[in-house]
């Protein structure tokens, strides 16, 4: 009954191209598109080099490779313009003198600030600055301790000690200097691979999945009317009935959750087995829970309509499309008892066993399938 | 044979069949007549295991409804009075399909040879909703004979469809009869009823008014035509 079932179901053109690549497509589009609105909500700054020293440059490169802010280099002119449109957030200037001061050991007013009133970036930024310029000016003042001891105690030196003990001093803030930790959100692991960070593509593809399992579960209502009456009369029944075509949908997921998993390790190059796991529980959950959102409802539309508030608003709950931590603490407390959270967090994991999003998972599907023999029960 | 005996149903506080009894002997046609919601599709919903009867026994083929459903689900052939098919799906399919249902594994050339006796061949490829109505309807009875029942459960067969379909149905209604077919028929058609039943129930809100031949139905009302035994029947 199963494979006669997906032989029919993969007879239907439309219906496969949906199960296999609408959640695909969706994914990538919607991750693209996601990554792109995240470079875009970068805070722009932009940095005014009029010292042009080695030191101005050094500053501003490692500036350039923060990824939370998007430092601009431009010059002056260019950059007053652009705050006066309200373009970008803050000017910070590198003006003339600036190595020369650093090399004295100055770091009180080496670098101007200009700002506007709706500046929200400048005390992060500033701090990331200052920090820069203090790695700098800690570094210039070891060297130049460094090559005083040497004469004091005379001491033969090379003609390069100063390079060297600056070398030395700026090596002692790696290999975590300020300016490259990696903030963690607590409970999060972010790792980036491409262009898009790898705990944004899985969920998202969980919230696709569960919307297509919901649109292709329309047959329980469909088929209702009509054929359940005589499913009750045949030997299988009709639960063998409603499981057998479940079951075959459960298949097609799976398969589909296969691909996915493929182009995902191809495409963003996802490490973790576990991912390949979780996913295919999670279509069987998905399976289960539009199978019985569907024996609730009795028409097709006021069903599609349902469906998409749920599956959009669990998908929220579920952080399928951004931390939900940010929301409140008792949203992401929720969120840990939804099968989306399955999706969350695994790829950067070897293969674990979580138990407990494992038992809410097959308490799900237990508690769907109850639920389905139950409402079944009524049709006459 | 088929004994229901004191069989009542109720939803709720309606009461749609009220101690119901009647045997029907292996291998007779009865038809079931009465008026809409007179409860002649409840009372084929409990034999068919549809529904569980509220109160009162039912025994087909010696089994015990309450106790035997999987055992009786073999021996009964199911016909809707809607039209239970995959309307997307070929005649071939849901064919393949409804067999899949049954605990007997046909091959293709068994299915196709009940399929050409409802005079469906040359069909065997066709969409069902590209066939007509009356060629639905031979379909919905074909599916009801995949496991070989003994008993047919027929509610309205032809309702609905051209006169040729619905002449050719009833002689192959009448050749299951032949060949020792038990068969519950409901039906609002006299003709039918005269055609094809060997005996016949007249069922009222729910009570069993008369089980009997024509013959017998003339002498209890007085009538000599039909139409007025019927009409006796059902109104008085």
């Amino acid at each position: 009954m199963i494979s006669e079932k997906i032989k029919q179901l993969l007879k239907r053109p439309m219906l496969v191209i949906m199960i296999f690549f609408l959640p695909l497509i969706g994914t990538i589009i919607s991750s693209s598109f996601l990554a792109k609105v995240q470079s875009d909500s970068k805070i722009p700054v932009a940095l005014v080099d009029q010292d042009h020293s080695n030191m101005s440059k050094q500053v501003m490169d490692r500036l350039q490779k923060t990824t939370e802010i998007q430092f601009l280099s431009l010059n002056e002119e260019q950059a007053r313009k652009e705050l006066a449109k309200n373009k970008i957030d803050s000017i910070f200037m590198f003006p003339n003198g600036f190595q020369q001061e650093v090399e004295e050991g100055n770091y009180q007013g080496v670098i101007d600030l200009l700002t506007l009133p709706s500046s929200v970036a400048t005390e992060a930024v500033r701090e990331v600055v200052a920090s820069e310029v203090t790695r700098l000016t800690t570094n210039v003042k070891a060297a130049n301790e460094v090559r005083f001891l040497y004469k004091v105690y005379n001491i033969h030196a090379g003609p390069d000690l100063w390079k060297e003990a600056y070398r030395y001093t700026d090596n002692q803030w790696k290999p975590k200097p300020l300016m490259t930790i990696d903030y963690e959100a607590q409970g999060t692991k972010h790792t980036k691979q491409g262009n898009v960070q790898m705990t944004g593509y899985v969920p998202l593809w969980g919230f696709f999945t569960l919307l297509l399992c919901c649109i292709t579960s329309d047959w329980m209502i469909k088929e209702r009317r009509h054929l359940f009456k005589r499913m009750k009369t045949m030997q299988k029944g009709l639960y063998g009935y409603i499981r057998s075509v479940s079951a075959a949908y459960a298949v097609l997921y799976v398969l589909q959750a296969l691909i996915s998993f493929a182009l995902f390790k191809w495409l963003y190059g996802v490490e973790s087995y576990g991912v390949l796991l979780y996913m295919c529980i999670y279509v069987i959950v998905c399976v289960a829970f539009s199978t019985w959102l569907a024996s609730e409802s009795q028409r097709v539309g006021s069903y599609y309509m349902i469906s998409v508030v749920m599956v959009t608003g669990l998908s929220i709950i579920g952080g399928s499309f951004f931390p939900v931590g940010e929301l409140s603490a008792t949203i992401e407390r929720i969120s840990q008892w939804l099968p989306q959270h399955l999706l969350l967090y695994q790829h950067a994991l070897p293969l674990t066993f979580i138990w407990k999003e494992i038992a809410v998972s097959i308490a799900c599907i237990c508690l769907c399938a109850f639920k389905i023999v139950w409402n079944v029960r009524s049709i006459k | 044979m088929i004994e229901i005996n004191n069989v009542s149903k109720t939803y709720g506080k309606k009461r749609s069949l009220a101690n119901v009894t009647l045997t029907v002997e292996s291998g007779e046609v009865i038809g079931l007549l009465g008026p809409n919601g007179a409860g002649k599709s409840t009372l084929l919903s409990i034999l068919s295991t549809i529904t569980a009867p509220s109160s009162g026994n039912v025994t087909i083929g010696g089994l015990s409804l309450k106790k035997n459903q999987k055992a009786i689900r073999e021996v009964i052939g199911y016909v809707p009075q809607d039209i239970a098919l995959w309307e997307e799906l070929s005649v071939k399919e849901n064919m393949k399909m409804w067999s899949k249902m049954t605990s007997r594994s046909l091959s293709n050339e068994q299915l196709q040879s009940l399929c050409s006796a409802v005079q469906l061949e040359g069909r065997w490829k066709e969409k069902v909703k590209n066939l007509s109505g009356g060629m639905k309807r031979k379909l919905n009875i074909a599916v009801s004979l995949i496991h070989e029942p003994s008993v047919l459960l027929m509610d309205e067969p032809t309702v609905g469809i051209d006169l040729q379909s619905k002449l050719e149905i009833i002689r192959y209604i009448k050749q299951l009869a032949a060949k020792g077919k038990t068969i519950i028929y409901i039906t609002h058609d006299l003709n039918e009823i005269l055609d094809v039943c060997h005996r016949f129930a007249v069922l009222k809100e729910g009570k069993l008014e008369f089980v009997g031949t024509m013959d017998q139905a003339k002498e209890k009302t007085g009538e000599e035509a039909e139409e007025n035994v019927v009409y006796k029947l059902l109104h008085d």
